[in-house]
């Protein structure tokens, strides 16, 4: 029995991937969870892992073809009679049936990704809840229009190949599929002509679709200019659930906060100014004699775009502190080679950074927030985005609390996202959930930067390249090891009265750093 | 000013418009006593045996006559006495008169006015009870109007009674003596091609005609009072040719488009507004176009159970908002 | 033979019909000699129209000819014996003869038979042979048959109305009697004393059914008492005979005596149109004992006989018709299409068709 295989949706808003490299060839033996391809989408680059144990019998999409969501682009013999992803429509578990593990009711399909350990199944198909797709019209009433099952219910049906085993958690999918698979048309231009990440927004329709009237509200509160994205404030609900979903976070990560020559991109923001639309549907741009134009990729676009929104809606105010880290620098020196023995990585400047921001925003946590029109929102969690160079351009994977981990648990992470993230290994996982970025532009040689805040977050840290300067110590000058930290923030949550204090903490907590700082 | 109803509106404005032009005649069954409905009433009297004509009761005579007439110079207003019977009159209607400006490159034209009462809920039966109006919507060459308001019915009739070209004029009988309102005493036209907002609302829109319209009113303030849903009623009035503008204006407003009509679903006036909408406004469709016409049976039954399923009311179009509002 | 009379009525033309078949008829019936000949041209003139249209139809230089060659008399005779311009035609399909004879042209006859942008019939909007003209009062025809006679029954309505001294003459074949209109615009116009003619060109055939198959009587005109009109049957091949009878109609229904029902008997000696074989349902034989009533022959030979029409001047008659038809033909065929968008215009008077939208 062949089960297809079918272009994962790697994050709401994205319509299409890119299969790079197959990891299998047909006739192989794949097992459930091995890795079968890798996947680019504007959003990340992905393995996708086989849903099925099988025989690969057949690659649908050759490298390098971009494909939509929920194409099917290989299929894998189960070696099943009946294999039910191929076969039959799921039957939609009534609430009462659900497993007790199984997510909320309200859980949105994003959250069922984002929980889940890996991004295999597509959310591509329209599920219908019981009793919506006949519901319509058949009031009971004398007179009125009931659908016949074949003009009512395919619309909203579950498609044919598309299984409970795929979907764990269904029931959960199926409350949202019409809100999250289907926006109807007045909602796509509206979010489209706003800017508007439509994954951040909670539907009050059936079954949690987004009406039209849930996005005019949206725009009418004022918090959406064109151009600019919503934050969390300007949503419709006021549930601190509805407001942390899982798309504009996987978004909100993905955006590098300084101009990086390449971040990886989202096309949340496709239709934007332009930005996005298909090439033939731009208008065409007048190159003159000596000048060379060079293409927009998709990639520079959601850069250009998220860029001039986060500077549009935030008002960035910055400030920058001088850090004597001359003890942090004679400590390095004198463990890394012992680190790098007993740990197998090595033990950069970054876990540090971190480790003292951290601190920093734990005494300070309101920088630790997103605006929204009906209040800040704090976070508790304290998920630290940092910034990796990668072959395909900058990502930024999220240490997901790491104020829990020691500096040898960050330098861990570090290393270990930072290695998956240029072997293209990243999972939605590791782009999602940011609260505070650290940027280290030192590589870069920089040593003032004024990076742009990372939305919707309040703020974001940079460390600067850590260069030996005359100062002034007790009257005397001395050459010490110093490093500028430079500090973005959003002058709507934080004023500087409130920076000041944070920033010298950070400052206070990397100068105390040396000889004895515990490392584990 | 004065508060008239359809009816009344129908008749002053028959009699205003025979009192100020000599060349408009009426013709049909048993209008020189006033007709069925009343409708011609006192206006025999009034205008004499050669302006008040009864007919044989023989409806493609009616038209037939009244196309002929038209083309000597006189400007018949006909009356259908139920729209059902105007079936034995079709060919007259769709091969002539609707076909005689285009067939002769504009030299002749045929400006009569059928005026046909129609519609159910007056226990008339299968064949008392008929909407006929989709069957010429479809007819190029036609103009269909069905005012619901005394205003309208003035406003409508005159437009049609002085229009170059033939109007079937449909009343819905429901509606003669239900429906009141001030109609001015001096004359005016409504265009023919203008739709009207009746209501507006911010999330939903409904369109409809005729009694059905009224219906959509009262169930539009109903939803309003208890759930707060604001619907925008727009009554189409002219049927051919359908106003695309306003229609394709109110649709986009709400993006959730309800059209009810009595008339049997398949191919009524709903199936050309929703499929407008769908071509001319698709990316401001938030929700399913919903139709809520009367069931594909052949005719409105008599037995006034089997009635009241057939006709639209305010709690079935009361359902239908609800639902798409819900959507 | 029925004739209902009111009071104050002419004489029935009956005698009078048989008077046309002796020599030295009285004056014939009022005519001058110059419009004898114009009659007789007339009728040359359609049959020659007619036979050429059916050559360039096979020639395939039009798709389609309907024609009735035959029944020139009824249609030339008939013609005549209106007001032309000012009593109202409401022709059926075959009635090119009587169209020529109120005034229509050779030019415009081909102009409508090519379809092309200025027939004045239909602007290329409808098949050949469906006549109407605003300017002669030829009122423009369907396809479905007998719908004609209402709006002629409405036109004398309107005429009576207006009291404007018109007369609204319609022919039909006696195929089109069998239709209930026929029966409400009879039923109708007797009602109400209308000023129309109904004008049954009885050619023996509605395309294949002979007339006994439309109808139980032997004649349609008697018809006539049954509805309280008058009615008359007429040798269709006898163009004077024709015009007698109809003019005593058209006068007494121009006095206020109401409608006639007028019969001319004739046969059609062509197809019904170019589509149809006619050899499937009528002999040869048939045809041929028909072929000898020819009405153009009997009235050539009428005229000379009576020293109105010398061998000479019939031949003069031939040739200038058929130069006529000839020069007609060549403007006709040089004459534009419409255009394509042309198919957009006079759907209504002040707003274009939804279908320019």
């Amino acid at each position: 029995m062949a089960s297809a295989v079918r272009m994962p949706q790697l994050g709401e808003s994205v319509t299409e991937g890119t299969v790079v490299r197959w990891l299998k060839q047909p006739g192989e033996h794949v097992a459930e969870d091995e890795s079968l391809a890798e996947i680019e989408t504007e959003k990340v680059n992905v393995e996708i892992p086989s849903p099925f144990e099988g025989t690969l019998t057949e690659l649908l999409v050759p490298e390098g073809e971009t494909v939509a969501v929920g194409v099917v682009i290989a299929t894998i013999d189960t070696g099943l009679a009946t294999q039910p992803g191929s076969v039959q429509p799921p039957a939609i578990a009534p609430a009462s049936q659900l497993p007790e593990n199984a997510p909320p009711a309200a859980t949105s399909v994003s959250e069922v990704l984002r929980k889940s350990p890996v991004a295999t199944f597509s959310a591509t198909g329209p599920l219908a809840p019981a009793g919506v797709a006949h519901g319509m019209f058949s009031t009971g009433e004398s007179g009125l229009e009931r659908p016949s099952p074949e003009n009512g219910q395919p619309a909203l049906a579950p498609r044919g190949d598309e299984t409970a085993e795929q979907v764990p958690h269904t029931a959960a999918k199926a409350q949202n599929a019409i809100g999250v698979a289907r926006y109807s048309p007045a909602v796509l231009r509206l979010a489209s002509e706003h800017g508007i990440d439509l994954a951040a927004i909670q539907g009050t329709g059936l079954g949690g679709r987004i009406s039209r009237k849930d996005v005019q509200a949206l725009v009418n509160s004022g918090a959406i200019v064109r151009g600019i994205l919503p934050d969390e404030g300007s949503r419709t609900q006021s549930d601190a659930t509805a407001l942390a979903p899982a798309g504009s976070e996987v978004v909100q990560e993905m955006q590098r906060s300084f101009a990086a020559p390449e971040s990886a991109a989202s096309d949340l923001f496709r239709h934007a100014d332009g930005a996005g639309l298909p090439a033939e549907a731009r208008p065409a741009q007048a190159v003159g004699d000596d000048e060379v134009l060079e293409p927009l990729t998709a990639t520079r676009r959601a850069i250009a775009a998220h860029m001039s929104r986060s500077v549009q809606k935030s008002p960035h105010a910055w400030m920058m502190v001088e850090v004597d880290l001359s003890p942090l620098v004679a400590y390095r020196q004198q463990i890394k080679n012992g680190f790098r023995e007993s740990e197998g990585i090595d033990l950069s400047y970054l876990p540090f950074m971190i480790k003292a921001t951290v601190a920093a925003l734990k005494l300070y946590p309101r920088l630790n927030s997103s605006w929204s029109d009906a209040g800040i929102v704090l976070k508790r969690r304290i998920n630290i985005g940092i910034a990796v160079d990668t072959p395909a351009g900058l990502v930024v994977p999220v240490i997901k609390d790491a104020d829990r981990l020691s500096i040898s648990g960050l330098a861990r992470a570090v290393s270990d996202l930072a290695t998956r993230a240029r072997a293209r290994k990243l999972r939605i996982d590791d782009i999602e959930g940011g609260t505070f970025t650290v940027d280290n532009v030192g590589p870069i040689g920089s040593i003032i930067s004024q990076p742009i805040i990372n939305q919707p977050q309040c703020a974001i840290v940079t460390m600067e390249s850590i260069v030996k300067r005359p100062v002034v110590i007790a009257d005397a000058i001395a050459i010490r090891s110093m490093m500028n930290c430079c500090i973005s923030f959003d002058h709507r949550i934080v004023d500087g009265g409130d920076i000041g204090p944070f920033m010298n903490a950070l400052k206070q907590n990397l100068e105390k750093m040396g000889d004895g700082t515990p490392v584990f | 000013m004065s508060v008239k109803s359809n009816l009344e509106s129908i008749r002053d404005t028959l009699d205003e418009l025979m009192a100020a032009d000599d060349r408009i005649m009426i013709i049909g069954e048993d209008v020189e006593q006033g007709g069925v409905f009343r409708a011609t009433d006192g206006l025999f009297k009034k205008y004499g045996v050669d302006r008040v004509i009864d007919s044989p009761l023989a409806e493609s005579s009616i038209v037939g006559v009244s196309i002929g007439a038209s083309l000597n110079g006189l400007r018949p207003i006909a009356e259908i006495q139920f729209a059902d019977f105007i079936l034995p009159a079709v060919n007259q209607i769709i091969s002539e008169a609707a076909k005689l400006r285009y067939r002769s490159g504009g030299d002749w034209s045929c400006p009569i006015v059928i005026r046909a009462p129609y519609g159910g809920g007056i226990h008339g039966g299968l064949y008392h009870s008929q909407s006929m109006e989709q069957m010429f919507a479809h007819i190029p060459g036609l103009k269909v109007v069905a005012p619901a308001t005394p205003y309208d019915m003035k406003g409508l009739l005159r437009a049609a009674a002085l229009d170059p070209d033939p109007v079937i004029y449909f009343e819905h009988k429901r509606t003669y003596r239900l429906i009141r309102g001030e109609v001015p005493d001096t004359p005016y036209e409504i265009r023919i091609g203008e739709a009207i907002v009746r209501r507006e609302g911010d999330d939903l829109t409904v369109f409809s005609y005729g009694l059905a319209m009224h219906m959509c009113l009262e169930a539009a303030e109903k939803v309003a009072s208890e759930t707060g849903i604001e619907c925008t009623v727009v009554d189409l009035r002219t049927l051919l040719p359908l106003d695309r503008e306003t229609i394709l204006e109110t649709a986009k407003a709400t993006g959730k488009i309800l059209i009810v009509h009595e008339d049997n679903l398949t191919c009524g006036i709903g199936a050309e507004v929703a499929a407008l909408i769908g071509e001319h406004a698709f990316e401001y469709l938030d929700g399913p176009i919903m139709r809520l016409g009367g069931p594909d049976v052949p005719a409105v039954p008599f037995n006034h159970v089997l009635e009241e399923f057939y006709m639209p009311s305010p709690a079935k179009i009361t359902t239908a908002i609800r639902t798409l509002a819900a959507y | 033979m029925t004739t209902v009379k009111g009071p104050g009525e002419a004489k029935s033309p009956s005698q009078a019909v048989l008077a046309s078949q002796r020599r030295g008829a009285a004056a014939h019936f009022g005519l001058s000699t110059a419009q004898l000949t114009e009659m007789y041209t007339r009728m040359v003139q359609a049959r020659r129209i007619a036979d050429r249209m059916l050559v360039l139809q096979r020639q395939g230089r039009a798709p389609f000819v309907i024609s009735g060659q035959g029944q020139e008399a009824c249609q030339v005779g008939a013609g005549f014996a209106i007001k032309r311009g000012v009593d109202w035609v409401f022709p059926y399909y075959r009635d090119l003869g009587m169209c020529l004879t109120v005034g229509m042209t050779p030019a415009e006859l081909f102009l409508n038979f090519f379809a092309r942008k200025d027939d004045p019939n239909s602007h290329g909007v409808q098949m050949a042979a469906h006549w109407g003209s605003k300017a002669l009062r030829i009122v423009s025809g369907s396809s479905p048959v007998t719908t004609q006679l209402l709006h002629a029954t409405g036109a004398a309505l309107a005429a009576k109305l207006r009291k404007t001294k018109e007369v609204c003459i319609t022919s039909l074949g006696e195929g089109s009697t069998a239709q209930g209109d026929f029966h409400e615009a009879l039923n109708f116009a007797s009602i109400h004393k209308l000023p129309v003619i109904f004008y049954v060109e009885n050619n023996g055939y509605a395309i294949s059914e002979a007339s006994w198959k439309q109808m139980a009587v032997a004649n349609v005109a008697d018809r006539a008492p049954a509805y309280g009109m008058r009615g008359q049957v007429v040798d269709g091949n006898d163009v004077l005979a024709v015009y007698q009878t109809v003019k005593w109609a058209v006068d007494e229904a121009r006095r206020g005596h109401g409608p006639a029902l007028i019969e001319a008997k004739t046969y059609r000696i062509v197809p019904h149109s170019s589509d149809d074989d006619d050899r499937r349902y009528r002999t040869r034989k048939e045809l041929e004992e028909w072929m000898k009533k020819d009405p153009i022959d009997r009235f050539r030979k009428y005229l000379a006989e009576e020293g109105l029409l010398t061998d000479q001047k019939a031949v003069e008659i031939e040739q200038q018709v058929e130069a006529e038809i000839k020069l007609a033909i060549a403007a006709a065929e040089a004459a534009p299409d419409p255009l394509p968008e042309d198919a957009l215009l006079h759907v209504y008077a002040d707003t274009p068709s939804d279908a320019t939208q």
